[in-house]
C-alpha cells in the first residue's frame, strides 16, 4: 500500500470515527457559528465579548463596577 | 520528556489559534505528560496566589494555602474528569477517562490565565472599583476579557467531548448538563469552604 493511499486511509478513518453534527433545521446556522471558532476563534470571541459587556453596561449602568469588584476578589 | 515538552508547547499554542485540529491530536495521543506539564503550570500559579492571599508572610500559612489549593483543584479536576466520562459513556460515547483527563486538562488553560490576570490586578489595580469614567471602563475591559475565557473555557470544554468521547451535539449538552451540576455542587462546597470564591475548574 503507498503512503498517499495510506496517509488518505488514515485521514479518512480519523474524520469518519466522529459522528456528523446535526441539529435538524438550525444545521447551517450551526456550521456558520462553527465554522469562526474552528481556527483563529478570537476575533469572534472578543467580538461577543465586548458586545456583552457593553450590553450589561447599557443594562445596568455603573452597577457593573459591583460586579467587577466581586469578581476580582474572586481569586 | 523534552520531546512532550515540545509537543505541550505546541499544543498551548494551538489550543489558542486552532482548538479544532488541536483537540484532535490532543485527545488522540491522550499523553498524560501534557497534562503533568498543565497541573505544573498551575502549582506555579498557587504558589503566587497563597503570596497574594495569605493573611500573613510566614512559611507554615503560605505551606498550608498552597496546599489547600493544590489539593482541591486536583480534586475538583479528577472530579469533574469522571463525571463528564461517565455522563459522556452513559450517554453512548465510547472514549476512554485518559482521553478526558488530557482534554479537559487543557481546558484549565484558560482558567489559569484568568486567575493569574485577575490576581495581578488585584496587586495593582486592588478593588472596589469607582463609577468614574475610568472605573467604568476598566470595568468594561475586565468584563470583556472574563467573557472571552468563559467562552474560550466553553470552547475547549465542548471540544473535549466531542473528540473524546465522539458524541454529537445533543449528547454533549446533556453530558454538559450532567457537568454543569458537578460543578454547582463543587462551586458551593469551596465557596464554603473558603478555598476557591470562584472554582478553579
Amino acid at each position: 500500500m503507498n503512503t498517499t493511499y495510506q496517509k488518505f486511509v488514515d485521514r479518512w478513518q480519523e474524520v469518519m470515527r466522529l459522528p456528523v453534527q446535526q441539529v435538524g433545521p438550525l444545521t447551517p446556522l450551526y456550521k456558520f457559528l462553527v465554522r469562526r471558532l474552528k481556527v483563529m476563534p478570537w476575533p469572534a470571541l472578543v467580538a461577543v465579548s465586548a458586545a456583552l459587556a457593553v450590553g450589561l453596561y447599557l443594562t445596568f449602568g455603573a452597577a457593573i463596577s459591583l460586579l467587577v469588584s466581586v469578581l476580582q476578589r474572586g481569586f | 520528556m523534552i520531546a512532550a515538552f515540545v509537543l505541550f508547547l505546541r499544543s498551548i499554542t494551538g489550543v489558542a489559534l486552532k482548538p479544532y485540529e488541536t483537540y484532535r491530536r490532543i485527545t488522540e495521543r491522550s499523553d498524560t505528560t501534557e497534562t503533568a506539564y498543565i497541573g505544573l503550570v498551575c502549582l506555579g500559579y498557587f504558589a503566587l496566589a497563597s503570596l497574594v492571599r495569605a493573611p500573613a508572610f510566614r512559611p507554615f500559612i503560605l505551606t498550608r494555602q498552597f496546599t489547600v489549593l493544590s489539593l482541591s483543584a486536583a480534586l475538583g479536576f479528577f472530579l469533574l474528569t469522571w463525571v463528564f466520562w461517565q455522563a459522556g459513556t452513559r450517554l453512548g460515547g465510547r472514549g476512554s477517562f485518559r482521553s478526558v483527563a488530557v482534554g479537559w486538562g487543557y481546558t484549565l488553560v484558560p482558567t489559569v490565565l484568568w486567575f493569574l490576570v485577575t490576581s495581578l490586578l488585584y496587586i495593582i489595580l486592588p478593588p472596589p472599583r469607582t463609577a468614574a469614567v475610568s472605573g467604568i471602563l476598566f470595568s468594561i475591559f475586565y468584563l470583556t476579557f472574563s467573557a472571552a475565557m468563559l467562552g474560550w473555557k466553553l470552547l475547549l470544554g465542548y471540544l473535549t467531548l466531542r473528540f473524546s468521547l465522539r458524541i454529537d451535539l445533543v449528547r454533549i449538552l446533556g453530558a454538559g448538563s450532567i457537568g454543569a451540576l458537578a460543578i454547582a455542587v463543587y462551586s458551593f462546597v469551596m465557596y464554603r469552604l473558603g478555598i476557591f470564591r470562584i472554582p478553579f475548574i
